[in-house]
């Protein structure tokens, strides 16, 4: 008798063990190092016993099933394996565009004195850049780039992007004519009542905030950033509240910050496919800055791609330089390369790169997958 | 759901499901369960469990029945794409399209090979002509279709140019060939342009080999195997056969280690499998690229000739060809995997199954058969008309050198070509079916879906099951091939 699984479920091995995905139930099964034994070898059509208890399991739970035969079981895809010459056109999923770059608050957590974030990305930061402001013409050329290149989701940034409303409302229904998802940071501070009226419920309102107090009005979310021993830390469950750490000490975030622990993983079939040739988060996004550089992610102001003010955005693909990021899937990160979870996983790599000084670092993980132990919290906290 | 049901010789059961593409483990108690489910009325899993206990075994019909409900589900969370409408043509073709330019430099050749498209063997199709492509022809179908390149880069900035001859015998029009190319060199400097020729190899001389070398050509040579067979089928206009002039032209190319040359071989059904296989495998001949039976498309009188008895011949000789194959490559990766055995039961067994296996929906622009979006590549005749590809008839141009490709000649042949597909909204294998607008071309149209598609799902069965056969006792073959990746610089 063979046992096999079912195209849906796609069994992934670690070093040590192993877990099945299903793709339509969105459900992961983590299993022993026994059980991952005992599955290897049924995907390698090796004979089973027939009366095995885990391997009935698993067909109690429409994972798998006995075959008298041998079996050849093409599992479900998003989009053929085959591809033409040509080579695939690069898509674009979301893209970061800052519009300004002025503030006149200094928060403590801002980008400007270097600090590290770990929703930096969608939060508003001033930086200590130079370079001239991007042109309202260029803006507006550059979302029509955007588009060519299927851009689903632009998030507008800043600064203060109060400081000069008319130009933000300006590109905001220029953006608004091409795209459906268009998400703004505004810090809770400058939110007023007008403000609210002119983004009509046609945009995301993200609100940048250090409190959940004195927020009276429906934001689509609102970016809490916290000091990392805040005791709040992981009590905070409100659906359109995501918790921002400072992040500068890798023991800290990784007893405090459980957001990311895999035991928050979440399996979806488009994700968990495109995870395993893109990086997580760089894949299929990109950041332009207010002068023009353009960059893999709003944090990572070092690694400039190119210039749009010198050129179309498409350079970058005809140059390369983005694949370095978006072909960074965690099969090609040392620690994470032997981890069964390597395609359901987050990973932040603006801070791994901080924390860890290399680009394929990996710092943030409360797993071991050469042990396939989890790490132990110093703190009582549960998730 | 709408699900194409074959079993292989091994006894195992599979089922395609068109709406999600999958393929999926069969068993009859799922017929009973979808059906039973899709009464107004349907009985609970513990209803369906009593009334078929008797005959199946519990944990198989809970088993099926979870099954059929993921099925279900992912069907509601598949995605469409937007832009998929016939008003996003222009865009569509500025993205995906644009693949390669063919210039088909002549209509003559020196060959008549005995199945060639041209012939008498095809009511549809142009015949042999002496028309040759001017200079000024091939320079303003260049310039129109870098003109759409520089246009579509900002939706497809990773897409290389790719010109490709092709004739009759291009090699007829070489001085063309080569102006052609000094012109691309010369005002598209800027672009990395793929070339590629298809040629019989008859006029592939030292100078032109070594020019096509050096000029980074990809060459498809038609080779239909080792003398006997070759010359059957591919002769020269005066019945003598081509097969020694080839081998003498292909050997400096050969012995220069020229990887970019590939053989293009076409049988039918009196080849000798087996003779052929020992030919590929021999390492002076070109890796194969593919291998095509001789078509058997809309207006086809080729196989006329043919008794029913060559029919069943060849496909035993086909089941025993594979049974040989699996024997011989069973779990295990010869070196020249693709060999003839190799291209045509490993790889296509591969892209049988693979190709089509995607929860991504079809196009809705075409939503059945495998017809691609007219303008995916430019094929330009002689005389400067625009069509879709080199094959079918010349009635449906999608542009000419003067306006270039025109966007409402492509709707229309989309939207003509739609009216008659009428029989497949109902189909089962919508997704699998690689019919395109060849297949179903006549004189005047196209003929109904309704009266020319007949004994598809025989057919398609038949190959799923002899696809299925070989990755079940083969599996490391398809993953290699599928790690591989695929390209298809000939696009045949």
């Amino acid at each position: 008798m063979y046992f096999r699984l079912n195209p849906e479920c796609h069994f992934i091995k670690g070093k040590r063990k192993g877990a099945i995905f299903d793709l339509i139930d969105g459900k992961i099964y983590c299993l022993n190092e026994n059980e991952t034994k005992l599955v290897t070898s049924c995907e390698r059509d090796e004979l089973i016993n027939e009366g095995d208890n885990f391997l009935k399991e698993l067909k109690t739970h429409c994972v798998g099933n006995m075959y008298k035969n041998k079996v050849y079981i093409p599992k479900l895809n998003v989009g053929s394996v085959f591809f033409s010459s040509s080579g695939a056109r690069p898509q674009i999923h979301r893209a970061y565009v800052e519009i300004n770059n002025s503030c006149n608050k200094n928060c403590w957590f801002c980008g400007y004195y270097g600090i590290k974030r770990s929703l930096g990305c969608v939060g508003c930061n001033k930086w200590n850049e130079g370079g001239e402001l991007l042109s309202l013409k260029r803006c507006k050329r550059l979302f029509e780039e955007l588009n060519k290149l299927d851009c689903k989701e632009i998030f507008i940034k800043g600064g203060d992007l109060t400081l000069s409303w008319d130009r933000t409302i300006s590109v905001l229904d220029y953006a608004g004519d091409i795209f459906k998802h268009i998400y703004i940071t505004l810090h809770r501070q400058n939110i007023t009542e007008n403000i609210i009226n002119d983004l009509k419920n046609r945009y995301k309102l993200i609100v940048q905030s250090e409190s959940l107090e004195d927020i009276p009005y429906e934001a689509h979310t609102i970016l809490l950033t916290l000091q990392p021993y805040n005791p709040r830390n992981n009590r905070i469950y409100d659906r359109n509240v995501l918790i921002d750490y400072l992040i500068n000490d890798t023991k800290v975030f990784v007893n405090n910050f459980k957001k990311l622990s895999k035991q928050n993983m979440h399996l979806n079939i488009y994700q968990f496919m495109n995870n395993k040739s893109y990086h997580p988060c760089l894949g299929h996004s990109l950041a332009i800055c207010h002068n023009g550089d353009i960059i893999p992610c709003p944090m990572m102001r070092t690694h400039k791609l190119g210039n749009v003010k010198n050129g179309k955005l498409c350079s970058i693909f005809k140059n390369g330089a983005i694949y370095k990021f978006w072909n960074l899937n965690l099969d090609k990160i040392e620690k994470c390369n032997v981890c069964e979870f390597r395609y359901v996983c987050n990973d932040c790599r603006c801070l791994e790169e901080h924390l860890s000084g290399s680009l394929t670092g990996k710092e943030l993980c409360n797993y071991n997958p050469i042990e396939g132990k989890w790490i132990q919290s110093d703190t009582n906290d549960t998730i | 759901m709408l699900m194409l049901k074959f079993e292989t010789s091994m006894g195992n059961k599979y089922a395609w499901e068109d709406d999600i593409g999958l393929f999926i483990p069969f068993s009859p108690i799922m017929d009973i369960i979808i059906k039973e489910t899709s009464k107004d009325s349907p009985p609970s899993k513990d209803e369906i469990i009593e009334k078929l206990k008797m005959d199946f075994d519990i944990s198989d019909i809970e088993y099926y029945y979870k099954l059929i409900k993921k099925l279900e589900q992912i069907k509601q969370n598949l995605i469409i794409k937007e832009d998929h409408k016939i008003d996003c043509l222009e865009r569509s073709i500025l993205k995906d399209g644009l693949n390669q330019l063919t210039l088909e430099v002549t209509e003559d050749c020196n060959f008549r090979c005995i199945y060639c498209i041209y012939s008498e063997n095809y009511v549809y199709s142009r015949a042999h002509s002496k028309k040759y492509m001017n200079i000024d022809t091939a320079k303003k179908a260049i310039d129109h279709y870098f003109s759409l390149i520089k246009a579509g880069v900002e939706y497809n900035p990773s897409r290389k140019p790719s010109v490709a001859f092709y004739g009759g015998e291009p090699l007829l029009n070489f001085e063309l060939i080569k102006e052609c190319v000094e012109y691309i060199k010369d005002v598209y400097k800027l672009y990395e342009v793929v070339y590629s020729i298809t040629t019989n190899g008859s006029l592939l001389n030292k100078e032109r080999a070594n020019w096509l070398m050096q000029n980074d050509f990809h060459i498809g040579v038609s080779i239909s195997g080792p003398k006997a067979e070759h010359d059957r089928l591919r002769i020269y206009s005066n019945g003598n056969g081509t097969f020694c002039d080839i081998m003498e032209n292909i050997r400096p190319i050969m012995d220069a280690g020229w990887d970019k040359i590939k053989s293009l071989v076409v049988i039918d059904w009196k080849t000798d499998l087996f003779k052929l296989e020992e030919f590929f495998s021999r390492n002076d001949v070109p890796p194969i690229a593919s291998v095509s039976t001789v078509g058997q498309i809309e207006g086809c009188k080729y196989y006329d000739k043919f008794t029913k008895n060559d029919y069943t011949a060849f496909r035993n000789q086909l089941d025993q060809a594979r049974i040989f194959y699996i024997s011989k490559f069973r779990d295990t990766i010869c070196e020249r995997n693709l060999s003839f055995f190799g291209t045509i039961f490993g790889g296509s067994a591969v892209e049988c199954i693979h190709r089509p296996s995607s929860i991504i929906p079809h196009s809705s622009l075409i939503p059945f058969t495998g017809a691609c979006i007219p303008g995916k590549k430019i094929f330009v005749s002689a005389d400067g008309n625009y069509y879709a590809c080199e094959r079918g008839n010349r009635g449906s141009p999608i542009g000419n050198n003067i306006e270039g490709i025109d966007f409402k000649k492509i709707k229309m042949l989309i939207n003509n070509y739609i009216n008659y597909l009428d029989k497949c909204p109902t189909c089962n294998m919508k997704r699998l079916c690689r019919k395109c607008y060849q297949n179903l071309t006549t004189d005047k149209c196209f003929i109904h879906t309704s009266k020319g598609c007949y004994e598809e799902e025989k057919s398609q069965k038949e190959l799923l099951a002899g696809a299925f056969l070989i990755c079940e006792n083969c599996s490391e073959i398809a993953k290699k091939l599928l790690n591989e990746g695929n390209e298809d610089v000939f696009q045949t």
